[in-house]
């Protein structure tokens, strides 16, 4: 059972991921709405996996990616983006992302590619 | 490799490419070089030979249609369709064929006049033949075929 | 090796040449360190400094063997900072330093090689860890790899290690000779293609060496991610690793529907070059070579005319009517400024170059080059409609600068016509004497800069039409006293600027041309037909232009042979000018030559025409406006017409002139442009409009010239910002 943490400003994003995720057989251990909490919870939980939205207050997707990365190297992280983020994506991808999706997904695609890491 | 023959060397050299189902050559001398397809834009009400005109790197050149001029049927083009950039008397012109070939050399003394046998005989545009490797190439006349004159103007013939 | 591109990297040259400085710097110190018995306090701080510098850069270039032992004897350096002693140890302090150095000398060499950069030093490391015991007093630690800092420092130290030997791993994966082919299809839909490409390009990156992709570019290129969308990423990659690993690492890829992996025999060129652009490289090569080769020969064969283009200099700024020997030729501007400086006022002393006159014409070719690469900037149709107020201004900035960039660069080639016009002077006065006729040479404007090319060009011209004025336009003392006009009759040389032309003007005061007598001679030579009689006087007037046309019965000393009034028309026209005349009988004559200035740049207005643009310049342009179908009027001809200010004004379909194909047939549906035609105002029916740009003038090529010679209302054509051909309208032409 993977244990997967959610980041993302969004409630709606967070309940829909959480829902998919969890329907799937994959263990939610957290949330969190901005990514200065996100890196937070990271080092409590030690999640195997993190779902990272781009675009949050406080901090943002990039920057907590690199922080998670500093505590753990070899952290996976997925990229949620949307269309037209692609240097962010790309940055990211440099920055050690595992991967990135691009809303809007469907529960396929985003089981699919968790599933895989 | 150059012999004290150059300039005859590069009158020898040619550039094959096929058309229809004859292969052609062209001097090289007058080629400046070969480019794939680009885009085109049209030339307001010129001859239908006249396939367009292409920025060569801030130069625009106009680009004839090389079956159009042997009366073939338009085909369509591929990767390996390109144009050859030719400058005559210092005049600037592109032809479109369906590929090129190879540069060879053939000697003078292995080509013969053309004499009006083959599919070609209305167009003065083949200047000569020859046989290479059991293979007949046709010796294309660029003035004759762009009618550029010995005075630089373009289609005096208007062909 | 494992080289994937040919230059080097200029990240990696940089950190080549900071790293070899700052080793040279450290065996210097140590040198003189070792003389001298003792490390003072600022060298251990100037150690300590670069060897922490390379630490980081080469952690960052990947060279972590390097970074390794940098950050080890930065360790120790930091430990004699903190003693402030190097305690019994500096006899062995410096044999370290000195075997890091040789150390990470050797590596560098390999980078500098392209080798791989793999070797560890093991050994070098525990000898530093007992170096740093025995600074800090203790005894040099048992023959463990771990560096003596305490507990936790192992645990990292440990991790460290496993990392070491991970990187290892990947290392040796990278430097395999495993060459594989891989195509991946992505989820349909899943978006940003090119981004999910790079993804899994910079996954692979950590296994090989050596990856060529298809697409090759993939965020340069706007249509990368379409591409992959359809027809998959492709690539080609050297690794050592197996190819189920690869594929493991492939399939592990978010997004990735389908992969494939085939081994294969070579990695095609890294540039990603499609087999027929290849070729078609090839052969370019080819006759490059052979047409080089021929050149070189060419030149030694012949003599070379070295000694020409000194008597060339010299007489330039007298008789630039001999040859032009364009090649070669020295544009001695201050030379010609000084002479014609000379003649008139006194010396006028100036700080002037030798400039060749191919070097500012390839200056000259750049800067238009500049300018359309500026407006395919800005109207790049990426941006186009986006709302981007910096870049809007920085993009202002940029046009600006352009544009005085051009003007001087224009005004460097430009000379005063000054010089061609005082040469007039001798003419009128010779002729005056031999033809019994009193004249005086009037100039205007001379001051009127005109580009050195054009000045030799017009310097001909000019002196055949004075010529001409003297011999068949001026009276004799007796026919012009018979007049009222004053006794001495006057050739008026005038010239300006238009802002896109210059413009010379030859006029006199004489009896004017014989529009009869010339009608008439033009259809005895075949040059007009009877029918033409009722033709504008102008184009009449322009037959003394054509060769073979002369219309005096006696052969003069000076003109009348036919020959020089076509070759006048020549010599304009090659320049890219043209000449007209009109005249009054009994009032004079006037010759008026327009020469586009040489990088002629105009403001114009780029209208749509089916898939054409043409360009229609402001100064030509009235209005533009939208109008109903009602307001046109038909003849029975099907002339379409419109009431305009008063006035009738004929509506020209451009898409019917030129059978360009559209869908706008409407008059409701396009837009009209009033615009001068001449005298009179005409409409032209267009699609629409797309803007009002500068825009760079290139003549029409030449094989176009020929095949539609009568097309004189497309004066030109330009490079639009999307690349693609604009031509350039002459109204006075429709």
């Amino acid at each position: 059972m993977k244990k997967i943490l959610i980041v993302d400003d969004a409630a709606f994003m967070r309940v829909t991921l959480k829902t998919m995720l969890e329907k799937n057989g994959f263990d939610v251990v957290g949330e969190a709405p901005n990514g200065l909490e996100g890196v937070k919870k990271y080092a409590e939980l030690s999640p195997d996996i993190v779902t990272m939205d781009i675009t949050m207050p406080e901090l943002d997707g990039l920057g907590a990616l690199k922080k998670i990365k500093s505590i753990n190297p070899k952290a996976k992280v997925v990229m949620i983006s949307a269309m037209g983020q692609e240097s962010m994506v790309k940055e990211s991808i440099l920055s050690g992302a595992s991967g990135f999706l691009v809303k809007p997904f469907k529960e396929e695609a985003v089981i699919k590619a968790i599933s895989n890491l | 490799m150059s012999t004290g023959n150059s300039v005859e060397t590069l009158k020898n050299r040619y550039l094959t490419f096929p058309l229809g189902e004859d292969i052609l050559a062209i001097e090289i001398q007058n080629i400046v070089e070969i480019i794939g397809m680009q885009t085109m834009t049209k030339v307001p009400d010129a001859p239908e030979y006249i396939e367009g005109v292409i920025n060569l790197r801030g130069q625009p050149v106009p680009i004839v249609n090389v079956r159009n001029k042997f009366n073939l049927e338009p085909i369509e083009y591929d990767s390996k369709t390109s144009i050859i950039v030719l400058n005559i008397e210092d005049i600037s012109v592109g032809l479109t064929v369906d590929a090129v070939h190879d540069v060879v050399s053939i000697k003078d003394s292995e080509m013969s006049p053309y004499t009006k046998k083959g599919r070609y005989d209305d167009f003065e545009y083949i200047r000569a033949i020859a046989m290479v490797k059991e293979e007949t190439i046709l010796f294309v006349d660029c003035q004759k075929l762009l009618g550029i004159d010995s005075t630089g103007k373009g289609d005096v013939a208007g062909a | 090796m494992s080289e994937f591109t040919s230059d080097r990297d200029p990240i990696l040259d940089m950190f080549i040449f900071e790293t070899n400085q700052l080793i040279e710097q450290l065996e210097d110190i140590m040198m003189e360190v070792e003389n001298e018995g003792d490390i003072p306090t600022e060298h251990i701080n100037e150690i300590f400094r670069i060897m922490h510098t390379i630490k980081g850069s080469s952690a960052m270039m990947s060279f972590d063997n390097i970074s390794v032992v940098a950050h080890k004897i930065e360790d120790l350096f930091f430990k004699i900072r903190d003693n402030n002693s190097v305690g019994d140890g500096f006899q062995q302090v410096c044999d370290v330093v000195f075997e890091g150095t040789d150390f990470i000398k050797a590596q560098m060499e390999k980078v500098e090689a392209g080798e791989d950069v793999t070797e560890t030093a093991d050994d070098l490391l525990v000898k530093i860890a007992d170096v740093l015991n025995i600074v800090d007093g203790g005894e040099p630690a048992a023959a463990a790899p771990a560096v003596a800092e305490g507990a936790p420092a192992d645990d990292l130290n440990v991790e460290a290690k496993k990392d070491d030997i991970a990187i290892e791993e990947e290392k040796d994966s990278k430097t395999g000779n495993n060459k594989f082919w891989a195509k991946i299809i992505f989820e349909p839909d899943c978006k940003m293609e090119h981004v999910r490409a790079f993804s899994v390009i910079n996954e692979l990156d950590k296994y090989c060496s050596e990856v060529v992709s298809k697409p090759k570019e993939l965020f340069d290129d706007p249509t990368s991610g379409d591409y992959i969308a359809a027809n998959g990423l492709e690539l080609w990659f050297m690794t050592g690793a197996a190819q189920s690993k690869i594929e493991r690492v492939l399939q592990s890829q978010i997004c990735v529907k389908s992969i494939e992996v085939k081994p294969i025999d070579a990695i095609p060129d890294g540039s990603g070059k499609s087999p027929e652009d290849a070729q078609r490289d090839n052969i370019n090569k080819e006759i490059e070579t052979a047409q080089t080769a021929a050149e070189e020969s060419k030149t030694e064969a012949s003599q070379t005319p070295a000694t020409t283009p000194a008597p060339a200099q010299n007489s330039a700024p007298e008789q630039s009517a001999a040859r032009t020997q364009k090649p070669a030729q020295q544009a001695n501007a201050g030379a010609s400024k000084k002479a014609a400086a000379n003649k008139g006022s006194g010396t006028v002393k100036q700080n002037l170059i030798n400039v060749n006159v191919d070097k500012l014409d390839s200056l000259l070719d750049f800067v238009g080059e500049i300018v359309i690469a500026q407006s395919m900037v800005i109207q790049n149709p990426e941006i186009k409609g986006l709302e981007l107020p910096n870049f809007t201004k920085n993009a202002e900035q940029l046009e600006k600068l352009t544009k005085d960039l051009q003007d001087v660069v224009m005004s460097i080639r430009m000379v005063p016509i000054a010089a061609v016009f005082h040469k007039m002077n001798r003419i009128v006065r010779d002729m005056s004497k031999t033809l019994n006729k009193d004249v005086e040479l009037v100039i205007s404007g001379e001051d009127t800069e005109v580009d050195k090319t054009i000045i030799d060009s017009l310097s001909d011209p000019l002196m055949h039409m004075v010529r001409n004025c003297m011999d068949h336009g001026l009276e004799t003392k007796e026919d012009r006293a018979k007049t009222d006009k004053p006794a001495k009759g006057q050739v008026q040389l005038r010239a300006y600027n238009d802002g896109s032309n210059v413009v010379v003007t030859v006029s006199d005061d004489g009896k004017g041309l014989a529009r009869d007598v010339i009608l008439q001679k033009a259809i005895e030579n075949g040059l007009l037909s009877p029918e033409d009689e009722d033709i504008p006087d102008q184009k009449i007037y322009e037959c003394i232009l054509l060769p073979g046309f002369s219309t005096k019965e006696k052969v003069t000393e000076f003109s009348g042979r036919g020959v020089g009034m076509d070759v006048v028309k020549q010599n304009i026209e090659s320049i890219g000018g043209n000449v007209s005349i009109d005249s009054k009988v009994g009032k004079g004559t006037v010759f008026t030559i327009k020469i586009p200035l040489t990088l002629a740049i105009i403001d114009g207005m780029s209208v749509a025409v089916g898939d054409n643009c043409f360009i229609v310049p402001i100064t030509a342009i009235n209005d533009v406006f939208r109008t109903r179908s009602e307001e046109i009027t038909k003849d029975p001809y099907g002339n379409e017409r419109i009431h305009l200010n008063g006035k009738f004004c004929d509506v020209v379909r451009l898409n019917r002139r030129y059978n360009i194909e559209t869908e706008v047939n409407d008059i409701d549906k396009g837009i009209l442009i009033s615009v001068r035609n001449n005298n009179k105002t005409i409409c032209l029916f267009v699609d629409s409009v797309i803007g009002e740009q500068q825009i760079v003038i290139k003549p029409l090529p030449k094989y176009l010239k020929g095949i539609m010679s009568d097309r004189s209302d497309i004066s030109g054509c330009t490079i639009l910002g999307d690349g693609s051909i604009g031509f350039i309208l002459n109204t006075n032409e429709f």
